[in-house]
């Protein structure tokens, strides 16, 4: 499975490679805030003509604070549900090749994100490892509202 | 293009005739008589065979011949129209719509089709007895068969003044053409139907003699007199039902082969061209009659098919033969032209066809065989009523159209959306530049926005289509659901011309439809209640359309009994839709708006026409999702009539933006009655809540303060600080507590469901120029949402 693999929150995330459709400059973006939205709801961008939703998964996974830096980018993702969303990542780390041989799917550590939102974990060396996200469920529109 | 495209091709072009059909069978139905629709019916049942046949739809096309040899039988005015027929002939219709697309879909059930189409042919041969034939052969058989005696009379005298002349000239031949054609024309009167087929395979003949295909001889003449004799035997044999099928058959193949072996060879021809210049003054004659012959049939092709105008000309060419003594058989080469193998192809022509007596249809078949004798005859016909099915549907439309697929127009809608968009980002840079350069810039941009607001206006003219299109189904609805419920209804429509965005239409239909239906189903009355309420016994249900200020106002109103609106209360009360306390404030207008909430139905019994309280609440969310506004007035025993105000477009539109703290916002301008920053004196506090509303003039306006509804921060605290924008929902004024208002600025609608979903008092979202999102405030859900009394609603109203 190929992926892209970002650095959030404190350690390695993966995304699938097919679903992202894009990646975005955080600081180039101009986000329209909407309001009665879910606080991780943070607006809207103009998407090359289509209005599109922007998620902080920061905040999504329960940190309170938004943490931006020059480094931030913004995934366009395609979900299974054919929207398109960008979610906030603070780094891309790189573009892998994960085996899936070293796939675990018990997920055994918590950094506040609920296993369902949790594909898999994968163990790229002795030391690192990767939480691939379900992306497709952490993005239903019913579960970000 | 592909077979399949062929195929889908055809489907759209099925709809639009089926949609003629509809639309004069139903002319007819109310006419009670089939005569002035009979030619345009016959043509695009016509045209449906060929059509469906070439594209491979055989069960549909072997259903549709049979229909229209019935529809031609008719149209011989061999069968008595009644309304039963019709009725008849708009059930097959109908059958033959389900059917192509059980065909298409390859769906067709042989067994259920083979009941049908059996089912449908004995239906017919009871149509074609009952209706007025077999009652004649009854009562006439004895004076029909007195008549056939009559010709064979003539016919042989002709034969015998034939035999004696050293020249048979034209006239005579025509004469005997004419016998022979009266004698099957009455023998098919007289029920027959084999003693037609052999008679029609002679007339063939002679037809081809006529032609100059044969020359007509004393041989000729002496074998034609022995076949007319054998066909005195036939006609004694099938009167008397003694004749014997096998014996039958073979005669017939007897005459073919005489027939062909007396088709002329390709020298001929040029005999007879030898035979017809003998006379100069002769051939002068022969323009003439040619000229006219011609002219005639030009005229004809417009409005009937050259098949007709063929049978026409014969017509004409006798009359004028008739004038001019002696003209040469020859004469009529020059109008068939090149197609001689006329008779060689004959017998390709489907047994199945023959078998019928009609008379036009086997002409048809030759005509078409004479076309192109090289295709068989089933290719060829379907080949020519393609093309004259676009020739009819051009003459129909416009004179020149194209057909162009909706996604391509909305692609072309959204680039000039992106150029509206970009236009506002010159502006808003434009206005940045200091000095009397940007004033000039400023200027000239003024300009493009005129360019593009025509560019836009045109691109949108594309996608306009004409209310004629949503009306031209309603008709059949109405027709079919009065038949059910025994209903006499007349239907009317109005502002066929209006035009309206064909996005627009598909989210109309269903609506319309439903509200139709419950006009007939609840408001109309039965016939017989009508009269006891002094009312004429046909309802009326009448549909208009007109462009009111940028909105398209649709009005069905009939004069049923109208709404129970103490019923409607009583119900919306049962299911708590209302309280009671808000129901004795209610006014009659008010309840019975309550019928556009869900489960109300005041329908005693259900019916499955309408009355499970689903429908009403269907119709007013589809109404609103299309931008639209939905009303209903309504009168004891004088009707209802509902009212629709559409936005003339969905994609781009005007708004107003207004600022609530640091949110830029867009208020549609259509629905934008005035603005005003209120004094302290015109607020005032009713209720528990203290709920404020404004006084202006005469009028008592229910204030919302959007800060409070979107949970925003804002800076007037006061209302006497800020702006009031009043805004017209359904008919209520409402005034919107806004900071401050800015520009007027054309808006291109974006979508927000696409990517996310419906967000709460925001109907849609657009690009602004500096490339962030505007959100377009949904007054409609906002005044919903808040719940403003409607006490005071109705104070304002």
């Amino acid at each position: 499975m190929k992926a892209i693999v970002f650095h959030f929150l404190d350690g390695l995330y993966g995304v699938e490679l097919e679903k992202v459709k894009g990646i975005l400059v955080y600081e180039q973006v101009v986000i329209s805030p909407l309001f009665n939205e879910k606080k991780w709801v943070k607006g809207m961008i103009n998407l090359r003509g289509e209005v599109t939703p922007i998620i902080d998964l920061r905040v999504r996974f329960g940190e309170s604070e938004p943490d931006f830096s020059k480094d931030s980018v913004i995934a366009i993702i395609k979900t299974n549900q054919n929207k398109l969303i960008g979610i906030i990542i603070d780094r891309v780390y790189s573009i892998m090749e994960l085996d899936e041989d070293n796939l675990s799917t018990v997920p055994d550590i918590s950094v506040g994100i609920e296993p369902k939102y949790i594909h898999s974990l994968i163990k790229i060396n002795e030391i690192e490892m990767i939480t691939v996200l379900n992306i497709d469920k952490i993005l239903d529109i019913g579960e970000i509202s | 293009m592909s077979g399949e495209d062929f195929k889908v091709f055809f489907i759209e072009e099925a709809a639009e005739l089926f949609e003629n059909i509809h639309k004069d069978l139903l002319i007819s139905e109310e006419a009670g008589e089939l005569d002035s629709k009979i030619d345009a019916l016959f043509r695009d049942v016509h045209t449906l065979k060929g059509g469906s046949g070439s594209v491979g739809l055989m069960d549909f096309s072997g259903y549709v011949h049979h229909l229209e040899n019935f529809l031609d039988s008719i149209r011989e005015k061999k069968v008595n129209v009644t309304g039963e027929i019709i009725s008849f002939i708009m059930e097959q219709v109908d059958y033959l719509e389900d059917l192509l697309h059980e065909d298409f879909s390859e769906k067709v059930n042989e067994d259920e089709y083979s009941k049908d189409l059996s089912s449908l042919k004995k239906q017919i041969d009871i149509f074609k007895g009952v209706g007025g034939p077999k009652v004649k052969k009854q009562n006439n058989d004895n004076h029909n068969h007195d008549e056939l005696l009559d010709i064979y009379e003539t016919l042989f005298h002709e034969l015998e003044l034939a035999s004696e002349e050293d020249e048979i000239d034209s006239d005579r031949l025509a004469n005997i053409f004419r016998s022979v054609h009266t004698l099957k024309g009455s023998s098919v009167f007289l029920g027959l139907e084999k003693y037609p087929e052999y008679i029609h395979s002679l007339e063939d003949m002679l037809d081809s003699a006529r032609d100059g295909d044969i020359i007509y001889s004393k041989d000729v003449n002496e074998l034609v007199e022995n076949k007319i004799k054998v066909s005195q035997n036939i006609l004694d044999g099938e009167l008397t039902n003694t004749l014997d099928s096998y014996e039958f058959d073979n005669l017939v193949e007897e005459l073919k082969e005489d027939i062909k072996d007396l088709l002329a060879p390709p020298e001929e021809n040029l005999a007879f061209e030898l035979f017809g210049f003998d006379d100069e003054e002769q051939s002068q004659d022969e323009e003439d009659g040619y000229e006219l012959f011609f002219g005639e049939n030009q005229s004809k092709k417009g409005e009937t098919k050259e098949l007709d105008s063929e049978d026409d000309g014969y017509e004409l060419f006798l009359g004028k033969g008739k004038k001019r003594k002696k003209t040469p058989v020859k004469k009529i080469i020059e109008q068939s032209g090149e197609e001689e193998p006329l008779v060689a192809d004959e017998p390709k022509v489907p047994k199945e066809e023959k078998k019928n007596p009609s008379l036009k249809e086997l002409n048809q078949e030759e005509i078409k065989v004479k076309k192109s004798p090289i295709k068989s005859a089933n290719n060829t016909s379907t080949k020519e009523s393609k093309g004259s099915e676009q020739k009819n549907l051009k003459n129909i439309v416009s004179s020149s159209s194209i057909r162009v697929g909706l996604d391509k127009i909305d692609n072309l809608m959204n680039r000039v959306g992106d150029l509206v968009i970009t236009k506002s980002m010159l502006f808003q840079y434009a206005e940045s530049i200091v000095g009397t350069v940007g004033d000039t810039v400023i200027e000239k941009l003024g300009y493009l926005d005129r360019e593009m607001r025509e560019l836009q206006e045109a691109v949108m003219s594309v996608r306009m289509v004409p209310m004629e299109s949503v009306y031209s189904k309603l008709p059949k609805i109405v027709r079919d659901l009065a038949k059910k419920l025994n209903k006499k209804v007349k239907f009317e429509h109005y502002g066929d011309s209006v035009e309206i965005d064909k996005l627009m239409v598909e989210g109309l239909m269903d609506p319309l439809t439903h509200i139709i239906r419950n006009s007939l189903d609840h408001g109309i009355e039965l016939p017989d209640d009508r009269t006891a309420k002094k009312k004429r016994a046909v309802g009326l249900l009448k549909i208009e359309a007109a462009q009111e200020s940028g909105n398209i106002i649709i009005t069905i109103s009939d004069d049923g009994a109208g709404i129970n609106t103490e019923k409607v209360g009583q119900k919306a009360l049962e299911s708590g839709v209302v309280t009671e306390e808000e129901l004795a404030r209610m006014e009659d207008s008010e309840k019975a708006m309550l019928i556009f909430n869900a489960g109300l139905s005041t329908a005693e019994q259900i019916s499955d026409v309408s009355g499970r309280g689903v429908g009403m609440d269907v119709v007013m969310n589809n109404i609103t999702s299309l931008g639209g506004k939905i009303k209903v007035e309504t009168k004891k025993d004088g009707g209802s009539r509902f009212i629709i105000i559409l936005p003339l477009t969905l994609a781009i539109m005007d708004g107003l933006n207004v600022l609530i703290g640091k949110h830029k916002l867009i208020l549609p301008l259509n629905m934008i009655v005035e603005s005003l920053q209120p004094y302290e004196y015109m607020i005032k506090k009713v209720g528990e809540k203290e709920e404020e509303i404004l006084m202006l003039r005469n009028e008592f306006i229910p204030i919302i303060r959007l800060h409070n509804f979107f949970n925003l921060e804002h800076n007037a605290k006061k209302l006497d600080e800020g702006m009031l924008i009043i805004t017209r929902v359904s008919e209520m004024k409402v005034a919107l507590f806004v900071d401050d208002f800015l520009n007027q600025e054309q808006i291109v609608v974006k979508s927000l469901e696409k990517n996310y979903r419906k967000i709460k008092g925001v109907s849609a979202a657009t690009i602004r120029g500096d490339g962030s999102i505007g959100y377009i405030l949904d007054v409609v859900s906002i005044v919903e949402e808040t719940k403003v009394p409607k006490n005071l609603a109705s104070v304002a109203a």
